[in-house]
């Protein structure tokens, strides 16, 4: 059984655990946009969005161990991608790349703050009531719910290889191979097993969700006034 | 009346390997049948076919309507089957929702789901797990939130694909005890001969996809002679 920290965080009780599922999502999505359209002359518009990510972070109660290791696994993907960007425009390539860089860690530290204070089923539910297509969302749910079967799958498979003394004396690409061809079958069958579970339940390719909680009057009134601060500064 | 009933009913797998050969079954409103066999004697193929999952060859009658592609909506809501795998049953990302799909894909109105899978899990004593994710449930807990599933969308006949398999004691007996509670017509596909004889009022023996014995349980239980021609003993 596999223990997820998001989950773990998302137990936690605060501020912004407290909100729906929905004000998180359509926040994030706000706040997404906002840092990657906003030019990066607004410096004022981009030391509010530190201050906001700060306290999203304060808020939620997020453990900040949590949240940097997050961080740290991500990042560095990130910056692999920005990397040529310096060698492209001789002039100005490191400030693209420094703003760059700066547009995706306020982007990852919101997505970071939001998940683990929701909950991924949570979130769903979220993305259910903004109107993303149910395939998506039912996608998604899938994905989340066998991931960590699979990962069940391949811990099994190999503590079952070591206790027959594999890795005691060699390793070899073969081995490895049809240990990951093996759990790629038995992923195949469960879809397949999954699928006739579905169709026994009355599953007819139309996909029926319950939505989660909608927008609160007070949640609704705080993105308003976010929208209208952003906006105002990108004017002004 | 009968609820279930089976006219030479076939299937063969699409590589031509014969699984069921035909098969001529009575099941009577209300009955709780033990299919008992050994490995690949066809139990859980038959239970895909009384589903409709499986397009099966010969004739079947499900609550008087005839197996058939028009009436799958109908058979479906009143033949409700848990699967020996509950992980392959609980494919949503909480029990709350893996509880609703069935109901919502019958068409129940939204505002009635909660009551409908409330009750449902707390028939099988999961009443305060509707928000838990699936995959943080112990065994037993998914082999319980698996039949809920199924008891959500009210079905007539429940079919139970090895429904102790890999359960502890405690949760074996809690099984047997809530499915001696329910009146549903029940048909039991087990290797659990101790609970197919303590639930189960009647018992048909496959082997190599045929019907090779039916009887009283206890009658061919007890008959070791039977069960080791068959393969299971």
């Amino acid at each position: 059984m596999h223990k997820h920290l998001l989950e773990e965080a998302a137990r936690k009780d605060s501020l912004l655990h407290r909100t729906s599922a929905t004000f998180k999502m359509s926040l994030l999505i706000i706040f997404i946009f906002s840092v990657v359209l906003t030019p990066v002359e607004n410096r004022a518009a981009f030391i509010l969005y530190i201050v906001l990510a700060v306290a999203g972070l304060i808020a939620s109660k997020i453990p900040p161990v949590y949240f940097l290791k997050r961080l740290a696994t991500i990042f560095p993907f990130v910056i692999l991608m920005g990397a040529f960007i310096p060698f492209v425009d001789d002039k100005h390539g490191l400030a693209r790349f420094l703003t760059y860089s700066l547009r995706a860690l306020l982007s990852l530290s919101a997505s970071i703050i939001i998940l683990g204070s929701a909950g991924f089923t949570r979130l769903l539910k979220g993305l259910s009531n903004l109107r993303v297509p149910r395939l998506i969302v039912m996608l998604l749910s899938f994905l989340w719910r066998y991931l960590f079967l699979m990962l069940n799958s391949f811990e099994q498979m190999s503590v079952a290889s070591r206790a027959r003394g594999y890795g005691l004396i060699r390793k070899d690409m073969r081995t490895t191979a049809n240990m990951a061809g093996s759990l790629f079958l038995n992923t195949f069958e469960k879809g397949e097993s999954i699928y006739n579970a579905m169709l026994s339940r009355g599953f007819t390719g139309e996909i029926n969700l319950i939505s989660g909680e909608g927008l609160k009057t007070a949640e609704s009134v705080i993105l308003g006034s976010i929208v209208a601060v952003i906006i105002g500064m990108n004017i002004l | 009346m009968n609820a279930i009933e089976t006219n030479d009913l076939g299937f063969s797998y699409p590589d031509g390997t014969p699984a069921l050969l035909g098969i001529d079954l009575q099941v009577k409103e209300g009955e709780s049948i033990g299919l008992i066999g050994p490995n690949g004697a066809g139990k859980s193929t038959l239970l895909l076919c009384l589903n409709g999952v499986f397009n099966a060859s010969g004739t079947a009658s499900i609550l008087g309507k005839e197996l058939s592609k028009d009436n799958m909506p109908f058979i479906r809501s009143k033949l409700g089957i848990v699967f020996q795998d509950p992980d392959v049953q609980l494919f949503m990302s909480s029990v709350f929702d893996d509880v609703a799909f069935g109901p919502l894909n019958m068409g129940v109105p939204k505002e009635k789901i909660a009551k409908v899978v409330l009750d449902a899990l707390e028939k099988v004593g999961m009443g305060t797990s509707e928000q838990r994710s699936s995959h943080h449930l112990s065994f037993g807990e998914k082999k319980r939130v698996a039949l809920a599933t199924v008891l959500s969308m009210e079905p007539q006949v429940l079919l139970l694909d090895e429904p102790s398999s890999n359960l502890d004691p405690k949760n074996r007996r809690r099984l047997m005890e809530l499915l001696n509670s329910f009146t549903h017509t029940k048909i039991i596909a087990s290797h659990d001969l101790d609970l197919v004889e303590r639930c189960c009022s009647r018992v048909v023996l496959l082997s190599g996809g045929k019907i090779s014995a039916q009887g009283p349980a206890s009658d061919i239980i007890s008959d070791k002679e039977l069960l080791k021609n068959s393969g299971l003993w």
